[in-house]
């Protein structure tokens, strides 16, 4: 079972987001701030990241900077959300390191087909 | 001056002419004199006496003589007279003219002082008018500089007010989120358990949600143009490809009220600098509505480009046959919250802000947004932007793959190198090589440049030097190999150091040593660019306008695309290929659908390996699910489907199966 690590600081976001995808088989664990966002991707090395952008502590483009610079966990893919739908944004996650980009509100089935792609494109 | 001294002249004149009148007088006075003494000397005569008659004698000779020189003299002096009255008489002409040309003097003198008089009064009247207009001056200053403040202030407002919408609206969203997201998962929930009533109610929670959202992003949009925050993020974008994006895009909007959408490009320009979101988002509002207000119509897409007053625009027209506008209505629909008429809003739905949105998106790039409509038989939308024109060195996607006519006269796609290296003859060398051996050359002279060529050409194959400055070889590779964008493309390191292990152990493909030996740069080339041709790629779907989107993106990618309308007609198709490498599937058709062309290639060995990838819009059932499993490789929905994603999994399915069947 494919372990997904939700980092984002706002409740009702990471509640729905993660009984969502475990409704959708997938195990999940929350981090509520960048900082904890990069000690949890080290320590429980999961196989997927959805990354709120913007998050306390550190933010979500730096905490990914620091998550792809380790040889430990850059193999993990990061899907970049943020709230903002401005364009130039998703150069910027790509930049940052994100593998891929949604703006919130997530429209769920879509970010499911991103999830899944990554995954199967990690196994291979 | 020279009055003066005339003057002084003639008085002395004067005195003159005085002084010979005194001397006539006189010497008039004297001959009177000799006259008395003359009579005397008679009576003299008559008292003789020697004495007396001897001084009479004496006397007498005396007068005689004075007598006889006097004429002469009083001659002389009436001649010296004379010449004095001549004298007087010119000095007197000469007076005369004096006098008047005094007199004249004196006019001009009377006049010229009235002249002063009056220039002084003008004077006055204009200072007193310069007082006034100082006044005026300052009065206009004032209300000047209270207009530049009221304007400041109306602007630092109107931008505090756009502030807080875009604030608002993000914070807005959050909740939102919330609210969407839980009916959605409610929604699953009674779904699950047959609550059908539940479930409709909590789909228009979801919908009303969504409605939100639409107005709460628009809101969001007006209050950044409007606060002058919309920035705008140009970027190098392909106007044939945006154009076929947004047709798949609106495609089931199309369908929903039975139109029939058209697409004719009329512009040879590929490629130009361009906000791509907000292109994008503005022929997408303009189709969205024109399928809105269309029914059993036809929407035609417009791209050309047009020459004004020596500027190239590109010109996107959308035109349906919809309901169209009076001429009332369209003096209204630019601006926020009046759709033509509000009874619109209840009945097609929408907020209202799209056109006004539309609008400012084609303003703020430089360009326009127009409309022109008729009651009841359709509108035409015109966009134009100012055409920015990609450079040379960048070449658009479309050139990557254009097509050249080899010797055998077949087509085939020239293929794409991207050469990285900041070493300018080293740049050059490869170009004309490469060139020279038929394939298209494109050079980056930094590692940051090359990325981003890498992302935007997709090149083929990329050859990387390694030691550039500020950004190295290494940190290229990593990049390239590290984006799904790029991970694909194979790397050749071309290089003076070592490092043949660091290349394949960080992805490289290959490994060369400068100087290059040509003739080992092309036969490697040759290995790791992939052949398209290894075989064609059958889509099967009965939408004439998917299945030309569909084969242009798989063309521009260098596959050769069959394309049928249905199973029937796929079979067929099978029956005369030899080599297939993939199907692209629609799964509902007429005569034969997708679930029977999959089941036909299960009953044919020849055809059970064939990568099967699922295009479809239907909602599929566990029952269609279990038709379909492990008979195809991959799902995707044609209203959500992303046009990269179905590139990659086309290929990585393709060269599985070429990789499988080559060990």
């Amino acid at each position: 079972m494919a372990k997904i690590l939700v980092v984002e600081d706002n409740a009702y976001n990471y509640d729905m987001l993660s009984r969502r995808l475990m409704r959708k088989g997938y195990d999940t664990i929350i981090a509520v701030d960048g900082r904890q966002g990069v000690e949890l991707a080290k320590s429980e090395g999961p196989d997927l990241i959805l990354m709120d952008m913007n998050i306390p502590e550190i933010d979500g483009w730096e905490a990914t900077r620091i998550i792809k610079s380790m040889d430990a966990t850059r193999s993990i893919p990061i899907i970049a959300l943020t709230a903002h739908a401005m364009s130039g944004d998703r150069r910027k996650c790509i930049e940052a390191g994100c593998d891929d980009y949604d703006i919130k509100p997530v429209d769920f089935p879509k970010l499911l087909e991103k999830i899944k792609s990554l995954l199967e494109q990690k196994c291979v | 001056m020279a009055d003066a001294k005339q003057l002084r002249g003639l008085a002395k004149l004067n005195e003159e002419i005085r002084l010979l009148r005194i001397e006539n007088e006189r010497l008039l006075l004297e001959n009177d004199y000799y006259k008395a003494e003359e009579q005397k000397e008679q009576l003299f005569t008559h008292q003789p006496s020697r004495m007396a008659k001897a001084y009479a004698e004496q006397t007498l000779i005396e007068s005689e003589y004075n007598i006889s020189h006097r004429p002469k003299r009083i001659a002389n002096l009436r001649v010296g007279l004379e010449k004095s009255n001549i004298e007087n008489e010119g000095l007197r002409q000469e007076m005369i003219q004096l006098k008047i040309a005094n007199q004249s003097l004196a006019k001009a003198n009377v006049k010229a002082a009235q002249l002063m008089m009056d220039i002084e009064i003008k004077s006055e009247e204009i200072e007193s008018a310069m007082g006034e207009l100082v006044e005026a001056n300052q009065k206009l200053q004032d209300t000047q500089n209270r207009l530049i403040k009221s304007e400041k202030d109306a602007l630092a407002s109107s931008q505090a007010k756009s502030m807080f919408l875009a604030n608002m609206s993000h914070e807005l969203r959050t909740p939102l989120n919330a609210i969407i997201g839980y009916s959605e998962m409610l929604a699953e929930d009674a779904e699950e358990e047959g609550l059908e009533e539940m479930m409709s109610d909590l789909q228009k929670i979801q919908s009303a949600g969504k409605h939100l959202l639409g107005l709460i992003n628009d809101v969001l949009d007006i209050s950044k143009v409007e606060a002058g925050k919309m920035e705008l993020n140009e970027e190098k974008c392909d106007i044939l490809h945006l154009v076929e994006e947004i047709v798949a895009t609106v495609h089931p909007l199309v369908e929903r009220n039975s139109n029939i959408l058209e697409l004719e490009c009329t512009t040879d320009i590929n490629c130009m600098y361009a906000d791509v979101t907000k292109v994008r988002q503005v022929l997408y509002n303009l189709l969205s509505n024109a399928c809105k207000f269309t029914e059993r119509g036809r929407i035609l897409v417009k791209v050309k480009q047009e020459i004004v007053s020596r500027k190239t625009w590109v010109i996107f027209s959308v035109s349906d046959t919809g309901i169209g506008m009076s001429s009332e209505e369209i003096n209204n629909i630019f601006y926020a919250f009046t759709q033509a008429d509000t009874s619109t809003i209840r009945k097609y739905g929408g907020t209202g802000l799209g056109l006004t949105i539309s609008r400012y998106f084609c303003q703020l790039m430089g360009g326009d947004l127009n409309v022109k409509s008729e009651m009841d038989q359709g509108s035409i939308f015109t966009a134009r932007f100012p055409l920015v024109q990609c450079d040379d060195e960048t070449a658009t996607r479309s050139q990557a793959s254009k097509v050249l006519t080899d010797q055998t006269g077949q087509e085939k796609p020239v293929k794409t190198i991207l050469v990285i290296d900041d070493d300018s003859e080293m740049r050059d060398m490869m170009k004309r090589h490469l060139t020279k051996n038929g394939f298209d050359v494109q050079v980056a002279q930094s590692g940051k440049k090359g990325l981003e060529m890498a992302q935007f050409l997709k090149p083929d194959l990329i050859t990387l030097d390694i030691l550039m400055p500020s950004m190295g070889g290494w940190s290229v590779l990593t990049s390239l190999k590290g984006d799904p964008e790029t991970v694909d493309i194979p790397v050749v390191v071309i290089t003076v150091s070592d490092g043949q292990k660091t290349a394949h152990t960080l992805g490289a493909s290959g490994f060369l040593v400068k100087p290059v030996d040509h003739n080992k740069l092309i036969d490697m080339l040759n290995k790791f660019i992939h052949d398209h041709s290894s075989g064609s790629i059958l889509v099967v779907e009965d939408n004439t306008t998917l299945r030309q989107i569909l084969h242009h993106h798989l063309t521009r990618e260098g596959w050769n695309v069959i394309m049928v309308k249905n199973g029937r007609e796929a079979i067929d198709k099978l029956k005369s290929i030899n080599k297939l490498a993939l199907i692209l599937l629609d799964l509902i058709m007429p005569e034969m659908d997708g679930f029977q062309l999959i089941e036909e290639l299960q009953n044919h060995d020849q055809w059970q390996s064939i990568p099967v990838v699922v295009l479809t819009e239907k909602n599929l059932t566990s029952e269609d699910n279990q038709r379909l499993d492990g008979h195809v490789n991959k799902i995707f929905r044609k209203s959500t489907y992303s046009e990269d994603d179905l590139l990659n999994v086309v290929h990585n399915l393709i060269y599985s199966q070429l990789r499988g069947s080559s060990s």
